[in-house]
């Protein structure tokens, strides 16, 4: 070794770049890598599907007299479209009825703020959007229901039920395909 | 979103599997720990997505290894020591092209950073080993760049030392 320069930073970094990982932990780094990617294309594929049910039901929500609040509903519709990401934790934390959080996204259109959370109680899955600052229009036909201090409208859309009502500053809308009306309302009591 | 925040991109992530394996190696001081380690890190940053700022995804990887590195090392100290069999058979480096005599100086090189104080080895690891710049490595150090700057130099010192003294004694 008395031929050996001073372990300067350049002879350090040459020694160093001469080992590399053995095949044996590139290929199980490999095999975790391709296994993560196919579970996140999974749960992309299941939240793209449930996102396209539910801008359509916003859609439908929305169909009607809307007046001058039409780009206010667009915007909702365009921020249930936001990516979502898997919740780390409940964005609303009080979830009722055996709901739990599954994902979030949040975006920022038109300068109105929506947060859209996900939830899911066994097979069912339903969608959480609010929509800040917001006073979304009321179409025909709809029910409504008033529990406690809270006026819930309920609307159904093809297969798909639909449960909203307001709140200080903001429009908040469940909506699912699955889910019973009953169900909406127990997860919309927590929020 | 952050301007200038990304999803970390798993598809990108074997790129960087040499890199991390040798700051594994200088962290750790031996080949078997350091696979377990470069597995470890990869398995806890694919659980779930990852975000990071521009494209920094090394400087993201070296410090997920860091943490897991102190991890290890904690829950390490809570139970009796294994001692590493011998690594007879299994070159950690199978290219077709590395010299013996090289593969002599990286086990010295690595095991002698091992043995510096903590704040040293991860600087020496992040930037020289690992190849940040001196700004990537304060922030995956979560430090400032003269702080790097002046424990480099410390760290770099004393490898000299220790390899210094390693070779009067050979």
């Amino acid at each position: 070794m008395s031929d050996r320069r001073e372990p300067g930073a350049d002879w350090i970094a040459d020694v160093a770049a001469t080992a590399a990982a053995p095949a044996g932990l590139r290929a199980r780094v490999e095999d975790s890598r391709g296994a993560a990617v196919k579970r996140r294309r999974r749960a992309t594929g299941a939240a793209a599907a449930v996102t396209a049910v539910l801008v359509s039901a916003l859609a439908a929500l929305l169909a009607g007299p809307l007046g001058t609040q039409t780009t206010v509903a667009d915007a909702a519709v365009a921020a249930l479209r936001a990516p979502q990401a898997p919740a780390v934790a409940d964005p609303y934390p009080g979830a009722t009825g055996g709901w739990r959080a599954t994902s979030a996204g949040r975006a920022r259109v038109d300068g109105h703020r929506a947060v859209t959370a996900g939830y899911a109680r066994g097979r069912l899955r339903a969608r959480y959007l609010v929509v800040s600052g917001s006073r979304l229009a009321i179409p025909d036909g709809a029910r409504r229901l008033q529990v406690g201090n809270r006026r819930y409208v309920l609307l159904r859309r093809g297969d798909v039920n639909i449960v909203a009502w307001r709140r200080p500053g903001a429009d908040c809308v469940v909506v699912s395909r699955d889910a019973s009306t009953a169900g909406l309302l127990e997860l919309a009591a927590g929020r | 979103m952050d301007e200038g925040v990304r999803r970390l991109d798993a598809n990108r992530l074997g790129d960087h599997v040499d890199r991390l394996y040798r700051a594994a190696w200088a962290l750790c001081g031996n080949r078997e720990d350091a696979e377990d380690l470069v597995q470890e890190t990869y398995a806890r940053v694919l659980a779930r997505p990852r975000f990071v700022r521009h494209d920094d995804d090394l400087g993201y990887l070296v410090r997920a290894l860091r943490n897991a590195y102190v991890s290890r090392r904690r829950a390490a100290d809570r139970r009796p020591r294994l001692v590493a069999m011998e690594a007879a058979g299994e070159p950690g480096d199978d290219r077709p092209q590395a010299r013996p005599e090289r593969a002599i100086e990286v086990d010295e090189l690595f095991g002698a950073i091992a043995g510096l104080p903590d704040l040293y080895r991860e600087a020496l690891v992040a930037v020289d080993v690992a190849g940040l710049s001196y700004a990537e490595a304060a922030r995956a150090l979560r430090t400032r760049e003269a702080t790097i700057t002046s424990r480099l130099h410390r760290a770099r010192s004393r490898v000299a030392k220790i390899l210094s003294a390693e070779g009067a004694t050979a």
